[in-house]
C-alpha cells in the first residue's frame, strides 16, 4: 500500500508540474487561451500552490485586465505569504491603475520578507516607476 | 537562503522588471518550470491517463463489491425522492392553506432528508472501505454517480476526461471560471480578515454586526454577481474541480476527503436527476443546487489542504470562513428568500422565528458531519484536525446567523 500510494503521490506531481510548464511556455509564448486552461485547470488540482495564481494574474496581466490580475495575485498572497513574487505582481498592477499608496505598500511588505539580492532590484524598480 | 513559497520549487534570483509590464525571463514573474514543456492537449491526455489508472486499480477484481454498492446507493437515492416528495406535498399543503410556518417547516425537512442522504451515502459506500485494497471513496465523483447508472468506470471517466479535452469551449469556459472566482476570492480575502479577526478575539454583539453588515451584504453580492450569474463557475465546477480537486483529495487521506466525495456524488445525483428543482421548483431549486455544489467545493478545498500537510487555520482561513458563511446562508437563505419575494410576505412573517427554525436545521446538519467524521476517522492525529475545522467551520456560520437573529 506504501508502494502504491508513493506511486500514486508521484503521478499526481507529475501531472501539476507538466500542467504548470504548458501554462509557464504558453504565457510566454502569449498564447492566453493556453495559459488560462493550463493554469486554471492546476489551480482547480492544487489551490494552496501559488504558482497557478501567479500565472494567472500574468496571464491577466497580459491581457490587460488589470483588476483580474491584482486579484490573482491577492489570492497568491494568501496561499504564500512568505513569497514576495505576488507582491510584486500586484504593486506593478496597482501602479498602472494609478493606486500608488497602496503599491507602494506592498513593495514595504516585499522589502521585509525578501532575501535576494536580485528581488529588492525589482523592488526598487517598479517603486521608482510608481 | 531563497525566498521559498508554499508549494513552489526554489526560487531564482528575480531580474528587473519594466514599468507596467512584466518579464518572463529570469524568472521575472514566475519560477521556471520543473519539468521540460508539454503541449496542453498531452498534459490533459496524462492527466486522464492517470486517473483512469488509478479507477482501474480501483475496479480490479472489485466487480462484485461494486454492483452490491450501486445497488446500495440506488436505494438510497430512491429513499431521498421518497422523502423530498412527501416534503415537497407538505409544502404544496401548506402554501394553499397560507400556512407559512408549515411551509417552512417543510423545506427544512427537504434539507433534512439531503442531510440524512449524507450520511446514508457515506456511510454505505465507507462500509465498503475494508473490503477494498483501494479506497472505493478516493474515486471521482463522476464515477459514483455513473454506478447508480450502471456505466463503467472507464466510461465515465471518459466522459469527464472528453470535457477536459475538448479545445476553445473549454478555454472558454476556464477563463470565465478564473474570472468569476478572482473576482470573488479577492472579495473573499478581503471580508474573512475582517470577520475572522473579530470572531477570533471572542467579540459579540450588535456592534460587530454593524460592522461587518457592510462588508458582508457586499461580499454577498459579489457571490450573486461573480458567481451565480457567471455560467462558466458553475460549469468547471461541475467538471473541473470534480475530476482534477479530487486528485488531490486522493492523496489527503483525510476524512472530509470522504465527506467532499459524498457531497460531490449529491450534487451530481441532483444534476442529473433535476430533484431540487423538481421538488421546489426551477428558481428555489437552483438555489439549493448551487449551495450544494459550494458546499462540496468547499470542502475539497479542505480536503485538499491536507495533501500540502499544511496547518489548516494557517492556510485556509480565507476560504474556510466566508464560503462557509456563504454556502449556509446562500443554500438555505436563497431557497426561502425565493418564496419570499414570489409571495410578497416578507412584511408578514415573524422572521426571527423562521431563521432560529433554520439555525436547528444547520445544526442539525451540523451534528451529522460530525458524527460521520467520528464513524470514518480512525488516526487519531486526522480526527483531531478534522473535527476542529468542522466545529469551526459552523461555529462561523453559527456566529452569522445569531447576529442575523438578534438583527431580525
Amino acid at each position: 500500500m506504501m508502494t502504491h500510494d508513493i506511486r500514486q503521490n508521484q503521478q499526481i506531481n507529475e501531472a501539476r508540474e507538466r500542467l504548470y510548464a504548458a501554462g509557464f511556455h504558453a504565457l510566454a509564448a502569449h498564447d492566453g487561451r493556453t495559459a488560462y486552461k493550463s493554469f486554471g485547470l492546476m489551480a482547480a488540482m492544487c489551490p494552496l500552490d501559488e504558482r497557478p495564481w501567479l500565472g494567472l494574474g500574468a496571464t491577466h496581466e497580459q491581457d490587460s485586465d488589470w483588476q483580474l490580475a491584482a486579484g490573482c495575485y491577492r489570492i497568491a498572497r494568501r496561499v504564500a505569504e512568505r513569497s514576495p513574487r505576488p507582491l510584486l505582481g500586484e504593486a506593478r498592477v496597482l501602479g498602472v491603475l494609478g493606486k500608488l499608496a497602496e503599491a507602494r505598500a506592498l513593495l514595504n511588505q516585499a522589502e521585509l520578507i525578501a532575501q535576494e539580492p536580485a528581488t529588492f532590484v525589482q523592488i526598487e524598480e517598479i517603486r521608482g516607476n510608481l | 537562503m531563497t525566498d521559498m513559497a508554499i508549494g513552489s520549487p526554489p526560487v531564482a534570483p528575480l531580474p528587473v522588471v519594466l514599468p507596467g509590464t512584466f518579464s518572463l525571463e529570469g524568472e521575472a514573474t514566475l519560477p521556471r518550470p520543473t519539468v521540460a514543456e508539454g503541449a496542453s492537449s498531452d498534459t490533459l491526455a496524462m492527466l486522464m491517463e492517470m486517473m483512469q489508472s488509478l479507477a482501474q486499480q480501483t475496479i480490479e477484481g472489485k466487480s462484485l463489491e461494486i454492483q452490491k454498492t450501486q445497488n446500495s446507493l440506488t436505494q438510497a437515492v430512491e429513499e431521498l425522492s421518497k422523502k423530498l416528495q412527501e416534503a415537497a406535498r407538505e409544502a404544496a399543503e401548506a402554501a394553499a392553506n397560507n400556512d407559512d410556518e408549515g411551509f417552512f417547516g417543510s423545506v427544512c425537512k427537504m434539507v433534512d432528508a439531503v442531510a440524512d442522504w449524507v450520511g446514508e451515502a457515506v456511510g454505505t459506500v465507507a462500509g465498503k472501505v475494508a473490503d477494498f485494497s483501494v479506497d472505493l471513496v478516493t474515486a471521482p465523483a463522476d464515477i459514483i454517480a455513473a454506478m447508480v447508472q450502471g456505466q463503467s468506470f472507464a466510461q465515465a471517466l471518459s466522459t469527464v476526461g472528453d470535457n477536459l479535452a475538448t479545445d476553445g469551449h473549454v478555454a472558454g469556459t476556464v477563463k470565465g471560471f478564473t474570472s468569476g472566482v478572482a473576482k470573488f476570492m479577492t472579495d473573499v480575502a478581503e471580508f474573512s480578515v475582517a470577520y475572522l479577526a473579530v470572531i477570533e478575539a471572542g467579540v459579540r454583539g450588535d456592534n460587530v454586526w454593524d460592522a461587518l453588515k457592510g462588508e458582508f451584504e457586499n461580499l454577498g453580492h459579489s457571490f450573486m454577481e461573480n458567481l451565480v450569474r457567471n455560467p462558466s463557475v458553475m460549469e468547471v465546477t461541475g467538471w473541473a474541480l470534480k475530476g482534477l480537486a479530487v486528485a488531490t483529495a486522493l492523496v489527503s487521506g483525510g476524512t472530509l476527503g470522504l465527506v467532499s466525495v459524498a457531497l460531490f456524488a449529491l450534487s451530481e445525483l441532483n444534476q442529473r436527476y433535476g430533484i431540487a428543482e423538481k421538488v421546489l421548483g426551477p428558481e428555489n431549486g437552483k438555489l439549493v443546487s448551487l449551495g450544494l455544489e459550494v458546499a462540496s467545493t468547499c470542502f475539497m478545498l479542505y480536503a485538499g489542504g491536507g495533501f500540502d500537510n499544511l496547518d489548516l487555520k494557517q492556510t485556509t482561513d480565507v476560504i474556510r470562513g466566508a464560503a462557509a458563511i456563504v454556502q449556509g446562508s446562500v443554500m438555505i437563505g436563497g431557497a426561502i428568500d425565493g418564496y419570499m419575494e414570489a409571495n410578497k410576505v416578507a412584511d408578514e412573517i415573524d422572521q426571527t422565528a423562521e431563521t432560529q427554525s433554520l439555525m436547528n436545521r444547520i445544526a442539525r446538519l451540523q451534528r451529522t458531519l460530525e458524527s460521520l467524521i467520528d464513524e470514518l476517522d480512525e488516526k487519531v492525529e486526522q480526527h483531531q484536525r478534522s473535527q476542529k475545522t468542522a466545529s469551526s467551520l459552523f461555529q462561523i456560520q453559527g456566529a452569522t446567523f445569531e447576529a442575523s437573529v438578534v438583527r431580525a
